[in-house]
């Protein structure tokens, strides 16, 4: 571990701050990979090599121009040492990778192991909560507890899709599928089903949109899934009595969606990290504790996978702007 | 709520014994008949004596999985054209694929649906 803190030290001040603030060797680390079985570290020490070796062998030549045996020896020397460092690094890949795969089929099962309960119980909980099925005579206090229970259940249900979804694209196992998809419906009805918690923080919806506006290719849930990851993050993080603006328009085969807030933003220092998993802004976990950090990493991977791009933009205290296009949908030939 | 819907038999093929409950529950309470099993093969007996109108099966069963049971279904002229509705948690596409082209009429990922709408997709299977 120590020779860990040392090299990145190394590296922190030849590389500056920006470059080593992502820790040069953390996959490594939290790997618990040996600090000479780091690919990173044994690339490092391959590119020394290499550099010094050519220059070596240019003083070497000089030096030594009647024995050329010599020259020849260090040259068959570093092409061993070269051959050596290479087979390592092979192998120490092929090890970060097993690690990886043991871990995202880890999370695979665990989380649909974990749904089963999950659903058990929200099947049981809608069926207490439906008038159909006769009346709780809960009163208040209780209802709350109530409320708490179902809302908890759907909080754990939401995460381990999330988790599921996490393992399923670090496995290459996440399939798309390419239909035609209304994006203005599925952003309207999207609006309407979280009506309440607009109502809840009072805030002013505008919703933009410039026809006409075209079909485009994608995955129906996940399309949907996307625009309500952004929708509840806009909700969530806005101020009370705050604005949202949805904005949409189909420009050069693309349709585009922005979905805008007037709440907390992220730090400037932070923003290059929003798509990475299980990033959170740490001016939303002072007063948000909950959330996964794995909406918007999904999010950006499923916009990517479907020939889309995504991005935003934001200002702390100000507010944030999440955008994405999708290509829109042309029938095959 | 129409009478000739209620008086029809659903056959319920899911292991997790909770899941049959409430499901049990909130049918019978909507006038269905309900049958239940707890592994494939005794699903696949069950419909094959009864005949149910429909049968809401789970993939993941023991015994026999959810696939098998359709192929059995299917193959066997006393229940081919009884309607499936595929009630699990699987959701790879691979898997919605190959039950639908098993003969699934519909496939349902239970964590995204509440039960109310699987009650409103089997009463519209029941309709048609």
């Amino acid at each position: 571990m120590l020779l860990y803190d040392i090299l990145n030290k190394v590296i922190y001040f030849s590389m500056g701050e920006d470059q080593s603030q992502s820790y040069f060797f953390r996959d490594c680390h939290e790997m618990h990979i040996k600090i000479w079985e780091c690919p990173s570290f044994l690339f490092l020490i391959l590119g020394i090599l290499n550099i010094s070796s050519t220059i070596g062998a240019y003083f070497i030549a000089t030096s030594y121009q009647i024995e050329p045996e010599i020259v020849a020896l260090i040259s068959v020397v570093v092409a061993v040492a070269f051959l050596i460092i290479s087979y390592v690094i092979v192998q120490a890949f092929s090890r970060a990778a097993e690690a990886n795969r043991i871990k995202s089929e880890f999370v695979g099962i665990a989380s649909h192991q974990l749904r089963t309960p999950l659903t058990n119980i929200k099947f049981a909980l809608e069926y207490l909560s439906s008038p159909r099925h006769g009346d709780l005579n809960f009163n208040e206090k209780q209802f709350s507890q109530f409320t708490i229970i179902k809302e908890s259940n759907e909080r754990l249900l939401k995460l381990v899709s999330n988790l599921l979804d996490l393992s399923r694209i670090e496995q290459g196992r996440i399939v798309l599928e390419q239909v035609p998809l209304d994006l203005k419906n599925i952003t309207e009805s999207l609006l309407q089903e979280l009506q309440p918690f607009i109502q809840v923080k009072k805030l002013n919806v505008h919703f933009e949109v410039k026809e006409p506006i075209a079909m485009v290719a994608g995955d129906n849930s996940r399309v949907r899934m996307v625009v309500q990851n952004i929708m509840d993050n806009a909700i969530k993080y806005n101020r009370d009595g705050g604005d949202l603006w949805i904005k949409m328009e189909t420009q050069r085969k693309r349709t585009f969606l922005s979905i805008a807030d007037t709440g907390l933003g992220i730090p400037k220092s932070e923003q290059r990290r929003v798509f990475q998993k299980f990033y959170r802004s740490t001016n939303v976990t002072l007063n948000h504790s909950y959330g996964s950090g794995l909406g918007l990493h999904i999010a950006k991977v499923i916009i990517t996978e479907l020939k889309g791009e995504m991005g935003f933009s934001s200002q702390e205290g100000k507010g944030s702007t999440f955008w994405f296009t999708l290509p829109i949908w042309e029938e095959k030939p | 709520m129409t009478d000739s819907i209620s008086k029809k038999t659903i056959l319920l093929v899911e292991d997790e014994e909770a899941m049959q409950k409430t499901f049990r529950e909130v049918l019978e309470e909507d006038g269905f008949n309900v049958l239940s099993a707890l592994n494939g093969e005794d699903g696949f007996s069950i419909a094959k004596e009864n005949h149910p109108n429909l049968i809401m099966l789970d993939l993941i069963l023991p015994r026999k999985d959810g696939f098998e049971v359709l192929k059995s279904l299917k193959a066997e002229d006393s229940t081919k054209d009884i309607p499936v509705i595929i009630l699990t948690n699987l959701e790879g596409s691979a898997d919605i694929e190959k039950a639908l082209e098993l003969g699934a009429k519909t496939y349902l990922v239970k964590a995204n649906y509440s039960l109310d709408e699987v009650v409103r997709k089997v009463r519209s299977l029941l309709e048609e």
